[in-house]
């Protein structure tokens, strides 16, 4: 049953990807690009994260606690976003979910095992960016491991903690006594655990010992996983409202961006992503605050989570547009002004989100505005490709493949916009022109990106 | 109360889900007796799919006793004594007939005869040419026929159909009936959701009318008919709901200029 179930998974996964690259030889250029490069960009990455962190790692301990917080405190976003987007059984379609199959099953062939091999892809793009900032520290390339398996336990953590707040939110008593459970284990990581060996071995201590610990805390914190997935409750149905029928002003662009806004803000897996991110985001920076890091370096670390959460926005945008392409597609409106109207309202909406966040964070962490101002920026930019990579593969309910492909996507685009964008102010400031409009572009451009890729894809709809 | 007999496929006693503020089961007993085809008739959102994703294990029911073929409703027993067709079959996409036949036997841990069952339920419904076709790109009436074969082909103790006949074409209605009918004979309970009276009519042995998730009545057709004094079951219907309101007011207000 095992193997059918997996087997089934995979099939499903490969058969939605191929035609999409079948049919958009730009996509698989792209994606073969991003797959051929991303190591490297990530490596280049590194280098210049190293050259920028190692004197100061050296220098300071509380930068060493900070640069792991902040890769731990990512990573637990990640496996949160993960984990709770994992459609589990629902994966089987409205028929099959019936089926007599073990809980257990379900969790290892449609939720660990593809999470697993995009864990592997991720941890590999992060050692990337690792080995070279640890190079560039006291505790030389050996040092990279405590810190990406920390990142790992923290992702397994992330993912525990989402799995079970959710079976807790849902009435579930076993998911309540996990989220205990789980909230102590990272208690004791960040206090007195491996995320502190593992700074230390930045700064030249024990890396093996730090490997160890931080392998441990994994390993609980996969069981713990595991343990809340298995007794999650099913989701229960929306209440069903009926709501006046209310004329719009302003025609099919407005209308298109306010419905894109109103779906968007209905999805529960989106809600949920904000809410556990925002939440990881503030109570890491409640951490990195009180002695860790200090406010402003815990504000913009934790703030991190928070950007990532919000994120999950316009990534879905195109995907739950096109889930009512069938009305939009028939209207007398065109299809691309709508399309550009709806990802204006995803973008819009998902910076509402991230300013609400960053505000909650700050109170935890008191920052200076202009921090949150340029977080705000590196919003714009992240929004922009996370449309633009929700567009080359659509979001889907049900498909965790499907989701971590845009997930993916994003994090190619966004090292590449990265570093385009960071040379393209480089050289215009070199060029005399002001910083102020130099930056402006930066952020237009990935935004322009974004809604020019929404559009493209609307009018090649139905072709 | 109705006692509960564990050797039927379905035995169920004062059932009641809400969601929310709104009751949709509300103290519902139902029987389905092995070779015996039961039908639940009814408005929409008068319980019905809700009943039936309840008896498949779907939903939790919040008060009542449920069990099939002995098994408490929503155990691994009471599910794999359960093929279940529903409404709008959806997922898997991306997969063949032929693989999503293969899937369902694997789950339902490979009955016997599994594949002589669906092959002559494909050839009966007219898929036998597209067991290499996607189910995404099936029509919804042939979608629904191939959800009907995997569930059918289990030959389960209880078969679940909730809106038995929708988007099927008339071939296929009458494939649909006379399968029911053959897994009846069987030895399979059958318990069908349908707002096709017609077809309840000639099919179920016994109707269960629900309106707001309650039993309005129960009977055989020909039972219905006599308490009621109609001389069909669409007739029962109208008498026992009345009216829908504001059909009257209908054709003045789509029919102005």
């Amino acid at each position: 049953m095992s193997s059918a179930l997996a087997s089934a998974a995979a099939r499903c996964a490969w058969r939605r990807a191929r035609p999409l690259l079948a049919a958009n030889p730009l996509v698989a250029g792209l994606a073969a690009l991003a797959v051929a490069t991303t190591p490297a960009l990530a490596v280049l990455a590194g280098r210049r994260l190293g050259e920028a962190l190692g004197p100061d790692v050296a220098r300071d301990e509380n930068i060493a606690v900070a640069l792991v917080l902040g890769v731990a405190l990512a990573a637990a976003a990640a496996g949160a976003l993960a984990a709770l987007g994992a459609p589990g059984i629902a994966f089987l379609g409205s028929q099959l979910r019936a089926a007599p199959v073990a809980p257990l099953q379900t969790f290892v062939c449609l939720t660990l095992a593809p999470l697993g091999v995009a864990a592997a892809a991720a941890l590999l793009v992060l050692g990337c960016v690792l080995v070279p900032v640890a190079a560039a520290t006291p505790g030389g390339v050996v040092a990279a491991a405590p810190v990406l398996l920390a990142g790992l336990a923290a992702g397994a953590l992330g993912a525990a903690a989402g799995e079970s707040v959710l079976g807790a939110a849902r009435g579930s008593a076993a998911g309540a006594i996990v989220a205990v459970a789980v909230a102590g284990v990272g208690a004791l990581a960040v206090l007195a655990g491996p995320l502190g060996s593992a700074a230390t071995a930045l700064r030249g201590g024990a890396a093996a010992g730090a490997a160890a610990e931080a392998g441990l805390v994994a390993v609980v914190a996969g069981g713990l996983w595991a343990l809340a997935a298995v007794r999650r409750p099913e989701e229960r149905p929306a209440p069903a409202r009926v709501r006046a029928v209310v004329p719009v002003r302003g025609g099919a662009c407005v209308a298109s961006a306010i419905v894109a806004v109103k779906l968007l803000g209905r999805r529960r897996e989106l809600r949920r992503a904000v809410a556990a991110t925002g939440g990881a985001a503030v109570a890491g920076a409640a951490a990195l605050a009180h002695g860790l890091g200090g406010p402003e370096a815990g504000f913009t670390l934790a703030a991190g989570a928070a950007l990532l959460g919000c994120a999950a926005v316009p990534v879905a945008a195109h995907g739950v547009d096109r889930e009512a392409a069938w009305l939009a597609d028939a209207s007398p409106a065109p299809a691309a002004r709508r399309a550009a109207a709806a990802a204006l309202g995803a973008l819009a909406l998902a910076l509402a989100l991230l300013a609400l966040s960053l505000g909650a964070v700050r109170l935890a962490a008191p920052a200076p505005w202009r921090q949150a101002a340029a977080l705000l920026g590196a919003g714009c930019v992240l929004f922009g490709a996370a449309l633009a990579a929700g567009t080359l593969f659509p979001w889907r309910r049900d498909g965790v493949v499907d989701q971590l492909a845009a997930f993916a996507a994003l994090g190619a685009l966004v090292l590449a916009l990265w570093l385009a964008l960071g040379e393209l102010v480089r050289r215009s400031t070199d060029a005399g022109l002001p910083g102020v409009a130099a930056t402006g572009v930066a952020l237009a451009l990935p935004t322009l990106l974004g809604i020019g890729t929404s559009t493209w894809a609307a009018s090649r709809r139905g072709r | 109360m109705t006692h509960l007999n564990s050797i039927e496929p379905l035995a169920a006693a004062g059932v009641r889900k809400s969601f929310g503020p709104a009751c949709a089961v509300d103290g519902l007993d139902l029987t389905v007796r092995a070779g015996r085809i039961a039908g639940l008739v009814g408005p929409n959102g008068s319980g019905k799919s809700t009943t039936l994703r309840i008896v498949a294990g779907l939903l939790a029911a919040d008060e009542g006793r449920l069990a099939v073929a002995g098994a408490p409703a929503g155990s691994r027993a009471a599910r794999a004594a359960t093929g279940y067709v529903p409404d709008e079959p959806t997922g898997l996409d991306e997969l063949t007939l032929s693989e999503f036949l293969r899937l369902a036997a694997a789950l339902y841990g490979g009955p016997p005869g599994f594949a002589a069952r669906s092959a002559a339920l494909l050839a009966a419904f007219g898929l036998e040419e597209r067991v290499n076709a996607r189910l995404g790109s099936l029509s919804h009436g042939l979608r629904r026929a191939a959800a009907m074969t995997a569930a059918f082909a289990l030959a389960p103790a209880l078969v679940v159909v909730d809106e038995a006949t929708a988007a099927l074409d008339p071939e296929a209605v009458v494939t649909l009936r006379r399968a029911l009918q053959a897994l009846a004979a069987r030895g399979s309970g059958i318990l069908l959701a349908t707002q096709d009276l017609a077809f309840a009519e000639v099919v179920c042995d016994e109707v269960s009318l629900l309106s707001r998730g309650r039993l309005l009545a129960h009977g055989s057709p020909a039972e219905l008919r006599g308490s009621f004094g109609a001389a069909t079951l669409e007739d029962v219907f109208l008498n026992a709901l009345g009216r829908p309101r504001g059909l009257d007011e209908l054709s003045g207000v789509l029919g102005a200029r």
